[in-house]
């Protein structure tokens, strides 16, 4: 009998938890609402504006321009262009094996 | 089984919740066509072109959502300052009768639920709109719109609840400043 009523117990606190969870998911579904508008974002926004201040690199005027060759163009078309060529100039200097 | 007071408590949210998101869906399109602001529905709500459209569009329909809370709110304090079945007076008793509105007389217990979840949304409302206000995503009018609101109605819903309380019991407060003294009877 008293196994009983612990039972009876018990599944009235979980009744009852399962109802505050239910009321509070119906409380907060129109506060949810506030959320549903936004801002149209660009996939590449965020890299595109990085390019933007970055287009045009002067190679000689970064730190490592003492290591740059001689024949370094002035100008490069954008970032990603810029870091094919470091890419291109220095990979002779990876060793050997250590490549991604 | 089920609590009684959860379940009234749901029953009475749903409705609420169901009118406050038609409230807010309807005024963001209304809105924005009156403006002339151009959306787009994706599949996680409405998309516009830039952040000036989008702030003003979630200022003026979160404010429709506080003018839909507003009168969720009026009427809930009308019913509960005018209609309570502890409060009526004899005349307007006898007057919703014979208009047949006698549903509007309603008792604590189902006012008070009804009371509870409109000021919860209220209350809900007040926080979301201030941290959205803090961010920039909606004017700060917004959130002392919602702010006056949610403290005016706390005020009105307080003083039903004190008036119900001298109803139920008058001597209220004489009781508390009320002397007792005791006497004991000498034992033989």
């Amino acid at each position: 009998m008293k196994k009983l009523e612990a039972a009876l117990k018990t599944g009235k606190l979980i009744t009852d938890l399962m109802l505050i969870v239910l009321l509070l998911c119906i409380l907060v579904l129109p506060i949810t609402s506030l959320g549903l508008l936004q801002v149209k974002k660009s996939a590449n926004e965020d890299v595109l504006s990085k390019q933007v201040i970055r287009k045009d690199v002067d190679p000689r005027t970064l730190p490592s321009s003492a290591d740059l060759p001689e024949d370094t163009p002035d100008k490069f078309k954008d970032f990603n262009d810029f870091e094919n060529y470091l890419l291109d100039v220095y990979s002779e200097d990876i060793p050997a094996g250590t490549e991604e | 089984m089920f609590s009684r007071i959860l379940i009234k408590l749901i029953d009475q949210a749903i409705v609420p919740a169901i009118f406050l998101l038609t409230a807010k869906i309807v005024a963001t399109v209304g809105i924005s066509r009156y403006l002339g602001i151009v959306f787009t529905v994706g599949p996680t709500g409405f998309v516009f072109e830039n952040t000036e459209e989008y702030v003003r569009v979630s200022s003026y329909s979160t404010f429709a959502m506080v003018a839909a809370l507003a009168v969720g709110l009026f009427y809930i304090l009308l019913k509960s300052m005018v209609f309570h079945d502890t409060h009526i007076s004899p005349k307007m008793t006898a007057r919703l009768f014979s208009l047949r509105l006698s549903t509007f007389i309603q008792g604590s217990f189902d006012l008070y639920s009804q009371g509870a979840i409109w000021m919860s949304y209220s209350y809900l409302l007040m926080f979301v709109t201030g941290i959205m206000s803090i961010f920039g995503m909606i004017y700060p009018w917004v959130f002392y719109s919602s702010l006056i609101l949610t403290a005016l109605s706390t005020v009105f819903f307080i003083l039903d609840v004190e008036s119900e309380m001298k109803m139920k019991d008058p001597d209220i407060e004489t009781e508390t400043e009320e002397e007792i003294v005791l006497s004991f009877e000498e034992s033989r």
